[in-house]
């Protein structure tokens, strides 16, 4: 009887170190020598082929989508220990630890990926290779973006979330669900640094606020700030204040679109507590928005468009499609709380296009901007493309990062060689968050979508990525902290010197809302 | 002669299930073939949000990051059974079985005999309440049959092992807490009220409350991070309480009193048990005198209450447009019309009468028929900025048919926002991309209703299809649709004004003059706003369709508009029907013989002109009289 268990144990021993030892030499033991060339691309999902990306990223997990009965994978690099994947449906899952490995040793080299596929035959097909280049840069580990439903015009869930860009790990900064089913938007962060940031909420319990992250502690702003910026010396934040209005189109791929009805900035010190706004940058006659600071703090760029109707309607002004915004920029001298004079940086007119969200990289180098026909949201025009000036020389491209639809909502990460943007490539519809390395002569190189542990993670995921914005690090505030801020009745009170987005008369009935 | 003995007093025993039995069969055919949960299943996303279910871990796992997102889970699963009404049927019976099988075994331990047999059926007569208004509620059943198998568990084992009964009754509540939340209270409450009243140790039941305190503290508000109110109340129906108001959410009640009819029910039986027990010392051996009169009396009383219950809370209305949702999601339009024709008056509202108009349409006869129904100015379709719920998936359908492709999909998502993923709304969503051209975005939806249990083999039939024929050509809805979907650039502003319907109509019919059903909306939208001048204007569109007469409506209009304005109207060589002449001449001799009596002209004409637009045109009213 004793034997039997003897037996029993040492049958299970054998079978837990084969499949241990089977699992560990992957398939090192497999030898493909008979194997066919194709000489073609092999075609993967996502797209990771000839793309240079950071070396601490997380695994670019991919699926092949070629037939065949086996698939097999071997992931290599000048240094180090290649990587072995074998798979029967040909989605590709890298393991962790390997690939940082492999990632971090060879540092500025290139990656090669080997794909093997078994055909109904039995016999191997070898593809070509796919190399892409690994950058000496890292790219900042955190990015924060939103992720909503495609709205129309309710939001029941909308969450503000948190991703680890080294592994797939994702958290909620703070979610709709805890104030009241509320929204949140609008997230801005300090140069890159998850220590200061503002993000802002609507809820029909709640109001329209903003919260304030800054010095560990969580506040709640008595106003909402729509679009805005932090000075670098995150002493103050400028602001917009927006009367938009949405509205649908019957026919084409997009429904959705978006108008400022009026906009105006506004200047909030921080320490000071003090709402403040110059006559420049909240002209009654003109729309301001989607402000943004140069790296030193000397100039705010904005964008800005004539106002071609008088008053607020709830009609859809006429020549609303003739919106065109200019590329300007003031100077700002934060210790006198002087602004000097405007500039304009690139003319809508001269361009007869439409130019929003302008980001300046961290070194100063590069303004990188969204080109489409009209109107102030860019992710609603299905043309919409991203473009980089170079900032030395004035001069500015379409880098090739573009594609058929809509390119928006793009951020820098910390050391100016990444940038992340919203594409509706994949079909038009969902916005997903892309990376692209840009190399110090301001080339942005072919982008890739951000990886996900599942491989076809994207092919059924309904919500949409908004807003992506690097950060360098987790954010320290949990999303009790967020939401007991939303929710709690103590809010910072501020004292606006316009209520609201600025107004252009219409005859003299009309009141300026302006002290 | 002892076996002979034992026999007579095991029979009435057996018998004793014979009640429950019989009323349980009762309950499940009732369910099946009255109630019909496939009518609650395809309401899902329109009377209450839908309880989204895909297959895989990855939604599986989705449920485990919270407390009572187990039930969730279960729930949302059993909810999509209900798609076949006998497996509908057969879980909530076997629901209502389990909670009357659990009420009898804690009525038993809390001191309880066979008298109180009755008290048993509550639970279930509060479902059957429930289910005849429509109302989902089986996560709050399914959560409370949970903590009520843990109570039943609970005081069975801590008999056994008493010494480690709090040990038992903290891992009890916390695998309990973690399944099914918020109603793990009601395991808290039972127990604490046994320890109590029971077993009348006051230490023990103190302590039993403070381990719950620092439990819910601990696992729900530190480490599932939830807010106090989520961490106490989630799946109870108690949670959420403020958002509407308590009174307009029937639902809510019953669920309240069925949540809080185990304490209570359990407290006064405990309580009495408690303070009489001492002057009922001998316990009352019912097996033997268990008489076949008061069998009969306890069935009769049941049956009676049965009856009554199932009678009085028995909801037509809602009923009624739940049919009328289930047939139209399948088109079958001659049911629908008969069903609708069938409906009482008091439950004709605008859902009906829009998915009517629809049916008319596609049957060819809603220039035939359509005043033989209830209508009024809005009872096509509405371009309002927001509407969610039962009308946005309604609205979505009359819109797709339209060819107002884009507005539908507005409509969807809104739906989709409000209601939650849904595969009535994914496979709007599939087919609007697919006209659209937006392949991608299309294979989104269709890998999301893969995972369906119900509709998840015919998405990949789809996307099988998609593989051999990217812009499915060969699908000729696909093909039509193309066709007559708006294409220039049409505004649609936030607020949205009556006339916009007309405009609506009048683009789809300059996109594509042969969009029939934009023909016959448009002009079933001047009839309903009686604006004849441009009913006539339009009457040169009849040439691009096969008819092979003058419509119904159409001759009643012609000859009012002509008798009105004394305007000869083109017909194109057509000719009114000898019928509809003679029929006008019969109503406008009766309406001018009763004038200036509008009251009179009414009752006289109602029987015969109740059905037609003279009689709307007249009186504003339809689908009255023969």
């Amino acid at each position: 009887m004793k034997n039997k268990y003897y037996i029993l144990l040492l049958v299970i021993l054998t079978i837990s170190g084969g499949a241990v030892f089977y699992s560990r030499a992957g398939f090192g033991s497999l030898k493909i020598e008979n194997f066919n060339i194709v000489s073609q691309p092999v075609s993967i999902d996502p797209d990771y082929t000839d793309i240079t990306i950071p070396p601490n990223i997380a695994p670019l997990n991919f699926s092949i989508k070629e037939t065949g009965k086996k698939f097999f994978v071997r992931i290599y690099a000048e240094k180090g220990n290649e990587i072995k994947i074998v798979s029967k449906k040909g989605s590709i899952i890298i393991p962790l630890k390997k690939w940082r490995r492999l990632l971090d040793i060879n540092r500025g080299g290139q990656l090669f990926f080997d794909v093997y596929i078994k055909d109904e035959q039995g016999g191997w097909n070898k593809y070509q290779t796919i190399a892409n280049q690994i950058a000496e840069e890292q790219i900042d580990p955190y990015i924060a973006y939103r992720l909503i439903k495609p709205i129309f015009n309710c939001w029941h869930s909308v969450g503000l979330y948190q991703r680890n860009l080294t592994n797939y790990d994702e958290s909620v900064i703070v979610h709709g669900e805890s104030f009241n089913r509320g929204c949140v938007n609008c997230h801005t962060f300090l140069n890159n640094s998850p220590d200061k940031m503002l993000f802002g909420i609507r809820s029909t319990k709640y109001g329209a606020k903003t919260i304030l992250k800054a010095n560990k502690k969580v506040n709640k702003i008595g106003t909402k700030f729509t679009y805005s910026a932090w000075h670098p010396s995150g002493r103050l934040v400028v602001y917009s204040t927006n009367k938009i209005m949405q509205f649908f189109h019957a026919s084409g791929m997009e429904v959705r679109d978006v108008i400022d009805l009026d906009s105006a900035l506004l200047y909030y010190m921080i320490d000071d507590n003090v709402v403040g706004t110059n006559h420049a940058i909240s002209d009654k006659d003109y729309l301001e928005t989607y402000p943004t600071w140069s790296p030193d703090g000397r100039y705010l760029y904005f964008c800005s468009a004539p106002i071609t109707w008088t008053g607020l309607s709830e009609i859809l002004p006429e020549g609303y499609e003739k919106i065109r915004y200019s590329l300007m920029r003031i100077s700002y001298d934060i210790d006198k709380d002087q602004w000097g004079h405007l500039e304009t940086v690139l003319s809508a007119d001269k361009m007869q296009r439409n130019i929003l969200l302008p980001r300046l990289s961290p070194d100063g180098r590069y303004l990188l901007f969204c080109m489409c026909d009209y109107g102030s949201f860019p992710i609603y025009q299905q043309n919409s493309d991203l473009y980089m000036m170079d900032l030395q020389t004035g001069e500015y491209n379409k880098p090739d990062i573009n594609s058929d639809y809509a390119e928006s909502w793009h951020s820098w990460s910390s050391n100016s060689r990444w940038i992340s943007f919203s594409s509706k490539r994949r079909g038009g519809l969902f916005t997903r968050t892309y990376i692209s390395y840009v190399d110090k002569s301001g080339k942005a190189c072919k982008p890739f979508i951000m990886p996900q542990k599942d491989p076809d993670f994207y092919d059924s995921f309904v919500k949409t990525y908004s807003v992506p914005e690097f950060i360098t690090g987790p954010i320290d505030a949990s999303e009790r902290e967020f939401a007991r801020a939303v929710r709690s009745s103590n809010e910072i009170e501020v004292v606006l010197p316009i209520t609201g987005a600025t107004v252009k008369a219409s005859g003299d009935t009309q009141e300026y809302n302006r002290e | 002669m002892r076996q002979n003995l034992q026999k007579k007093i095991d029979q009435p025993k057996d018998k004793r299930f014979l009640t429950p039995i019989v009323f349980f069969v009762c309950v499940y055919f009732y369910l099946r073939l009255v109630v019909e949960s496939k009518l609650i299943y395809h309401s899902f996303g329109m009377f209450c949000k839908t309880p989204a279910f895909s297959k895989g871990m990855s939604f599986f796992t989705g449920f485990l990051q919270y407390p009572g997102g187990i039930i969730d889970y279960i729930s949302a699963m059993l909810s999509q059974l209900y798609y076949h009404s006998y497996l509908g049927a057969l879980i909530i019976t076997l629901v209502a079985v389990a909670l009357y099988l659990c009420t009898k075994k804690l009525i038993n331990f809390a001191g309880g005999g066979r008298s109180l047999n009755f008290v048993c059926y509550i639970p279930v007569f509060m479902m059957l309440i429930s289910y005849n208004n429509y109302y989902h509620s089986l996560t709050t059943y399914l959560a409370i049959l949970t903590a009520l198998l843990f109570s039943v568990v609970h005081v069975k084992i801590s008999r056994r092992i008493d010494s480690l009964h709090l040990v038992l009754f903290v891992l009890e509540f916390i695998i309990l807490y973690y399944v099914a939340a918020g109603v793990a209270s009601l395991f808290v409450i039972i127990t604490i009220a046994y320890e109590l009243f029971i077993r009348r140790r006051l230490i023990s039941s103190m302590l039993f409350l403070v381990t719950v305190l620092i439990a819910v503290w601990f696992i729900g508000y530190y480490y599932f991070q939830l807010e106090i109110a989520q961490s106490c109340l989630y799946l109870t129906p108690f949670y959420k309480m403020t958002y509407i108001p308590l009174a307009k959410n029937p639902a809510k009640i019953i669920n309240i009193c069925l949540y809080l009819f185990f304490p209570v029910a359990l407290l006064s039986v405990m309580l009495w048990h408690s303070f009489f027990r001492q002057k009922k010392s001998v316990p009352n051996n019912n097996v033997g005198s268990y008489s076949r009169s008061r069998v009969v009396v306890s069935t009769a009383v049941l049956v009676i209450t049965s009856l009554a219950t199932v009678y009085l809370s028995f909801n037509g209305n809602a009923k009624a447009s739940r049919q009328t949702i289930y047939l139209a999601e399948h088109k079958m339009w001659s049911e629908l019309l008969a069903h609708i024709k069938n409906l009482p008056r008091k439950h004709h509202h605008l859902i009906n009468t829009r998915c009517a108009n629809r049916a008319l349409y596609h049957t060819g006869r809603l220039a035939e028929d359509m005043f033989s129904y209830p209508q009024g100015s809005d009872s096509l379709f509405s371009l309002a900025n927001i509407i969610i719920g039962i009308y946005s998936r309604v609205g979505s359908s009359v819109l797709i048919d339209l060819g107002h492709i884009n507005y539908a999909e507005k409509r969807v998502y809104e739906s989709l926002e409000d209601m939650g993923e849904n595969p009535f709304l994914l496979q709007r969503l599939i087919l609007i991309n697919l006209v659209k051209g937006q392949r991608q975005t299309a294979r989104v939806f269709l890998n999301v209703l893969a995972k369906d249990l119900i509709y998840g083999k015919r998405a990949k039939e789809i996307l099988h299809r998609l593989d051999v024929d990217p812009q499915l050509i060969i699908n000729k809805k696909i093909r039509y649709l193309r066709s007559i979907m708006l294409t220039e650039g049409l505004i649609f502003p936030p607020q949205q004004k009556e006339e916009t319907r007309e405009i609506l109509l009048l683009n789809l019919l300059k996109r594509n003059r042969y969009n029939k059903m934009a023909f016959e909306y448009l002009m079933a939208d001047y009839l309903l706003a009686n604006q004849l001048d441009k009913f006539v204007e339009n009457l040169w569109r009849l040439d691009d369709f096969n008819y092979q007469k003058i419509p119904r409506h159409y001759e009643e209009a012609i000859l009012f508009y002509s008798d009105f304005t004394g305007k000869k109207v083109d017909l194109h060589g057509r000719k009114i029907s000898s019928f509809s002449f003679n029929r006008f001449i019969e109503f406008i001799d009766t309406l001018n013989r009763f004038q200036p009596d509008k009251e009179a002209a009414y009752s006289a004409l109602v029987e015969n002109f109740g059905r037609s637009y003279l009689f709307y045109n007249a009186f504003g009213v339809s689908g009255v009289g023969k």
